[in-house]
């Protein structure tokens, strides 16, 4: 199922909902969990959201182009933060590939000082919310981190 | 028929459920063990055969799911432009967005893949003719003073 979803110019979304966690879900991401043990998981699974569903749709669907997140960025005027140092709470992570696939994203929360690494929020597709640093999570997001503020 | 283990299975699952998005899905199962097996080991027509199978099992789980991408995937990569046979994209939620895009992706590797240039070779040739010697400023040297 799909919802009305916009950017801020009105441009349409495209977005799908997913449906149940099947129990065989839920032992995969049990290992995931043991795999990824300094992640902590904040919320349950679900499969309604994923990543970029929870960064740029507040959690009510899953959106999975390149395209329509490009064109959130744009129209939504989210700036490119270049120094990792200037990361503030309330930014946003998109980890992208080498092809340039937006894979990934999250959202950051907190900011971890001895290391100077960003603490993100991020939903492993139909898993968890995740909180953790921001290379800790599954190799196949990213590698190429880039930083993002809100400038509506 | 390809056998695989348990850990390859489990690894597929892994990357079917923890992909956000189609691309991500072909990328992490690209380098999964399990396409290095079906790449290498099967023919076009067992790969066909075989997604015609996990395909139409019923109530298929998540490693059915992810298998039928490895085999789908295997079969466009190895076998997609060259084949007669068709796999149906349709019977898998990301098939036809993982076939347009790698669709696109040979396309463009054909048409701007440039000519490789010869290799650069010098060709020492013997100086028959006058055998003068030239200076930085490529003018002549007057014989006798080769020494400066």
């Amino acid at each position: 199922m799909t919802i009305r979803l916009e950017t801020s110019k009105r441009t349409g979304i495209r977005n799908v909902q997913g449906s149940d966690i099947s129990a065989f879900h839920r032992r995969l991401y049990s290992e995931i969990h043991k795999s990824y043990s300094l992640a902590k998981a904040r919320t349950d699974m679900s499969a309604v959201y994923n990543c970029h569903g929870l960064t740029f749709a507040s959690r009510r669907t899953r959106i999975e182009d390149t395209q329509d997140i490009l064109k959130i960025l744009q129209d939504d005027r989210w700036e490119k933060i270049d120094n990792i140092k200037d990361v503030l709470p309330g930014d946003i992570v998109v980890y992208f590939s080498q092809e340039g696939e937006a894979n990934h994203s999250g959202i950051i929360v907190g900011y971890e000082e001895t290391l100077h690494l960003p603490i993100v929020c991020s939903k492993w597709n139909v898993g968890s919310e995740y909180v953790h640093s921001l290379a800790y999570c599954p190799e196949i997001y990213g590698p190429d981190k880039r930083f993002y503020r809100c400038r509506l | 028929m390809t056998k695989l283990s348990r850990k390859e299975l489990i690894e597929i699952a892994h990357v079917l459920i923890l992909a956000n998005t189609p691309l991500s899905l072909l990328k992490g199962l690209r380098l999964s063990s399990a396409m290095k097996k079906f790449r290498t080991e099967c023919s076009a027509q067992e790969l066909h055969d075989y997604y015609d199978s996990v395909t139409a099992r019923p109530g298929q789980s998540e490693l059915t799911v992810a298998l039928s991408y490895v085999v789908f995937i295997a079969f466009l990569l190895e076998h997609g432009t060259v084949s007669p046979l068709r796999v149906d994209p349709g019977r898998l939620h990301w098939g036809e967005y993982i076939q347009s895009y790698l669709t696109k992706a040979d396309a463009h590797s054909q048409y701007s893949e440039i000519p490789k240039p010869s290799v650069p070779s010098l060709h020492v040739t013997s100086n028959a003719s006058s055998g003068i010697l030239l200076g930085a400023d490529g003018l002549p040297i007057r014989r006798g003073m080769e020494h400066l």
